[in-house]
């Protein structure tokens, strides 16, 4: 069978990021005291 | 940097340095036996930690037990009048508008100890334009404001975050009341489907924040601050991220070795990861995905992976799509 290109496939409508990624800054809420945010050691 | 005499002392002498090492692992020592935590780490171990409203009322029964977060600060601020080195023995957890301690990090709780600065959120609020934000973290967590500030939040409400969300059908948040905070006031958030922002604050907020990853939404989701519709989405599942990570790096190195590992993540809870990882098994290898892929397009439970599915097989196997109710 042909060796298929994956960037020939579709995505799905709803584009989902990885864990932890934001595309706009937040206003000031929940997520800004949550701890997925930046953790320095 | 330019280091003072007495750090530049310190730096310059590895058995002042042990010793330093050494106060903070002590200390780390004994705050792991203070009562308070000890009962919230043994009850973390337990069978309770499988609900999380059970997680989250184990955080507060912490939090209410007098003394208990008064106990690790004090031992903090003893060390650290005992040496100016000491450094808790806590991840620090910082955004722009606070920063605060991990006095627990268990896969069931994620318990901070934070301050947030009066000044920050007036001028991330001045600053507030185009392109910000509302977020809904698709987890549930409690707050227990130990001091208020003078602080008033907004609280926003959207449509529910579950296994089949999709940003078609996510409609746009809404307000849904503000509140003051006062000393001692405790608000729960179940982030699939409320949000909330600080908008403003008289004085710095004291706070201890408990999340959990226990009966979380599949994704947080963001919503925009000015039209109040959806605008991205991202996982709740670190796991899965990291997998969908592995899969595409065994997929460019033409690994068929683990097609098993490609079949069992197609029974993944996460709509995006079985899409996902479609898309990788195609890739590296499509005669042994073709079976799959078919029974996506016909019996996915989410109505935009069955979608995709069926557009592959036509666009790629000639086969005629499969039907795809909404």
């Amino acid at each position: 069978m042909k060796k298929i290109d994956i960037s020939t496939l579709p995505e799905l409508a709803t584009s989902v990021g990885i864990h932890g990624s934001i595309k706009q800054k937040e206003v000031g809420g929940g997520a800004c005291v949550a701890v997925v945010v930046v953790i320095f050691n | 940097m330019i280091a003072g005499e007495a750090l530049g002392a310190w730096l310059g002498d590895r058995r002042a340095q042990g010793d330093t090492a050494e106060r903070m692992a002590a200390v780390a020592r004994r705050i792991r036996l203070l009562p308070g935590l000890k009962r919230l780490r043994d009850g973390l171990e337990g069978r309770r930690h499988e609900r999380a409203g059970a997680v989250l009322e184990l955080a507060e029964t912490f939090v209410e037990t007098p003394g208990a977060i008064a106990d690790v600060l004090k031992m903090l601020i003893e060390a650290a009048g005992d040496d100016p080195y000491f450094r808790p023995p806590f991840s620090v957890v910082t955004s722009e508008v606070h920063c605060g301690l991990l006095l627990v990090d268990h896969p069931a709780l994620s318990l901070t100890l934070g301050i947030m600065s009066a000044d920050s959120i007036a001028a991330k609020r001045a600053e507030r334009k185009g392109g910000a934000s509302l977020t809904f973290t698709g987890r549930r967590s409690a707050f227990h404001f130990i001091a208020g500030g003078g602080a008033t939040l907004s609280l926003w409400e959207a449509p529910r975050i579950g296994a089949g969300f999709t940003a078609e059908a996510s409609g746009r948040c809404r307000p849904a009341g503000r509140l003051r905070i006062e000393d001692g006031r405790k608000l729960d958030i179940d982030g699939r489907r409320f949000a909330f922002v600080v908008e403003e604050a008289e004085r710095d907020i004291v706070f201890v924040g408990a999340e959990t990853p226990l009966e979380a939404g599949p994704l947080s989701v963001e919503y925009d601050w000015g039209t109040r519709q959806f605008v991205a989405a991202s996982s709740t599942d670190e796991a899965s991220s990291r997998t969908q990570m592995m899969l595409a790096l065994l997929r460019v190195m033409g690994r068929r070795d683990a097609l098993p590992l490609f079949r069992e993540m197609l029974g993944s809870e996460h709509f995006y990861a079985r899409w996902q990882t479609m898309r990788e098994f195609l890739a590296l290898d499509a005669g042994a995905a073709l079976p799959h892929l078919r029974e996506m397009a016909a019996a996915d439970p989410h109505c935009e992976v069955r979608r995709a599915a069926a557009q592959t097989l036509t666009r790629l196997f000639a086969e005629e799509p499969v039907p795809c109710p909404s």
